[in-house]
């Protein structure tokens, strides 16, 4: 039985309306001119607070850094594609001519950014390796040709450090480096042009050059061509290896030119 | 930084830099076209810039001009055709960001070259393209203009690739300083 003689004032009613009547108050607290507390955005679920990166500075010396690392790549990538003792007499002859030219340039870059008042970066590029290098040689593990998969390898990271340094060319403030950038380049792109000829001899040109499709060859591979195009091309570069996995899939990559995430900034070291 | 502040920055290197470029043993008086003026103005490139690119365009049409002149003599074979095509290429390309013709070639590189040519001899596009990409290299010391320079370290990628091509052909394929380096000696740009 109700005892109230105003039912629009009954028990339930007036406990709603006192409910309404705090909410407005914290409220109100909320927008106060006193308010307190953390002005960070609000955060969702448990993940571990954001590392902050240290300032750094994308200059001459962090991209000559960059350039030395991709040198100490392409040996770190020789040097697990020497171990396979996958590659003929001749072709390991030519692997260790690579292996020189590359420890001549990496060198130079060193000297080069010394004379920047640099720290010569003398290691692989951590990006790289960890993203690139290290799952494309885990993906030689029951591979269904080794040779091959070596060669195109050699071929991809040749053709990255190729394209790299053409396109750090123009990043580089020094004219004078851009000289020195290039020489390295046009060796890079000549370790390239040999292996796309010896992994494809018959076929120097690329069809794209005569307005023909560029295809993959009948197990899906890319087909190097000694001549890709008119221009160094700075597009990615498609790196497959391994064997087919229970969907018919290889393990496929794409080698990318440097970028802020692959640069080796000053604060980095090995 | 921004194209232009690097390239500000870069033009005040530039004096030092020309004197790195050595004697060419093809040698460098070259005529330019009195078009760089005028190119240098509606392009926005400085007169410096324009007129080495100007350079680079003769000596691409130089050499496509050898192409032709080996074609001309009897060579046969998909690589003089693409060689000639490629060359013809990069001074079109080069032409269109300055915005002038390409219709100037160096005629002191070509008559000093056009004898190995017209033997269609592949050794004399081995040294060819090993000396424009040589030259180009060294450009890319003196240009100031970024969209130039990765024009012209394009071009000089794939000359590199042609020389490496070309060493291949010409019997040098177990020659491995032939196939990897290169000791050409850039053409000089005309002084400004």
């Amino acid at each position: 039985m109700n005892r109230f003689p105003n039912p629009s004032l009954d028990r339930r009613q007036l406990l709603r309306n006192g409910g309404i009547v705090l909410s407005m108050g914290a409220l109100v607290a909320a927008c106060g001119p006193d308010r307190k507390g953390s002005t960070d955005p609000g955060r969702l679920g448990v993940a571990d607070e954001p590392t902050e990166l240290p300032d750094a500075v994308v200059d001459d010396t962090a991209l000559l850094r960059t350039a030395q690392s991709l040198e100490y790549t392409a040996l770190a990538v020789y040097s697990a594609a020497t171990a396979t003792n996958a590659l003929s007499t001749a072709e390991t002859a030519l692997a260790q001519r690579f292996v020189e030219d590359h420890q001549r340039h990496a060198a130079l870059f060193g000297s080069l950014v010394t004379d920047q008042g640099g720290v010569s970066f003398d290691c692989a590029n951590p990006f790289l390796m960890d993203r690139a290098v290290t799952p494309t040689l885990a993906a030689l593990d029951g591979t269904d040709d080794l040779h091959r998969d070596v060669l195109n390898i050699a071929h991809a990271f040749e053709s990255l450090a190729a394209a790299s340094f053409q396109a750090l060319v123009p990043s580089l403030v020094d004219l004078s480096l851009r000289t020195e950038m290039m020489r390295i380049g046009g060796e890079e792109n000549r370790h390239a042009a040999a292996l796309a000829a010896v992994i494809n001899p018959d076929v120097i040109f690329s069809p794209a050059m005569f307005g023909e499709p560029v295809e993959k060859d009948a197990d899906g591979f890319p087909v190097p061509y000694a001549i890709p195009g008119v221009f160094g091309r700075l597009t990615g570069i498609e790196l497959v290896v391994g064997a087919r996995d229970a969907e018919g899939a290889r393990y496929s990559t794409q080698l990318q030119t440097p970028a802020p995430n692959t640069y080796v900034y000053e604060y980095q070291s090995c | 930084m921004t194209d232009s502040a690097v390239a500000d920055q870069a033009d005040s290197d530039r004096p030092t830099r020309r004197a790195l470029f050595g004697a060419g043993v093809i040698g460098a008086a070259l005529a330019m076209a009195g078009s760089r003026s005028a190119s240098a103005a509606t392009t926005g490139l400085s007169e410096g810039d324009a007129s080495l690119v100007g350079f680079a365009i003769s000596l691409e049409l130089t050499a496509r001009d050898l192409y032709d002149a080996a074609i001309e003599a009897g060579a046969t074979g998909q690589v003089w055709d693409v060689m000639r095509e490629q060359h013809e290429s990069y001074a079109q390309r080069l032409a269109g960001i300055i915005g002038v013709s390409a219709n100037t070639r160096n005629d002191d590189v070509y008559d000093a070259l056009v004898g190995g040519f017209r033997g269609a001899t592949s050794q004399a596009a081995f040294d060819l393209e090993n000396v424009a990409a040589a030259t180009h290299t060294e450009l890319l010391g003196v240009v100031t203009h970024t969209v130039l320079a990765g024009a012209i370290a394009s071009i000089a990628a794939m000359e590199s690739r042609h020389a490496t091509v070309l060493a291949d052909v010409a019997g040098m394929g177990d020659d491995l300083d032939a196939l990897f380096l290169n000791t050409a000696t850039p053409v000089s740009p005309p002084e400004a």
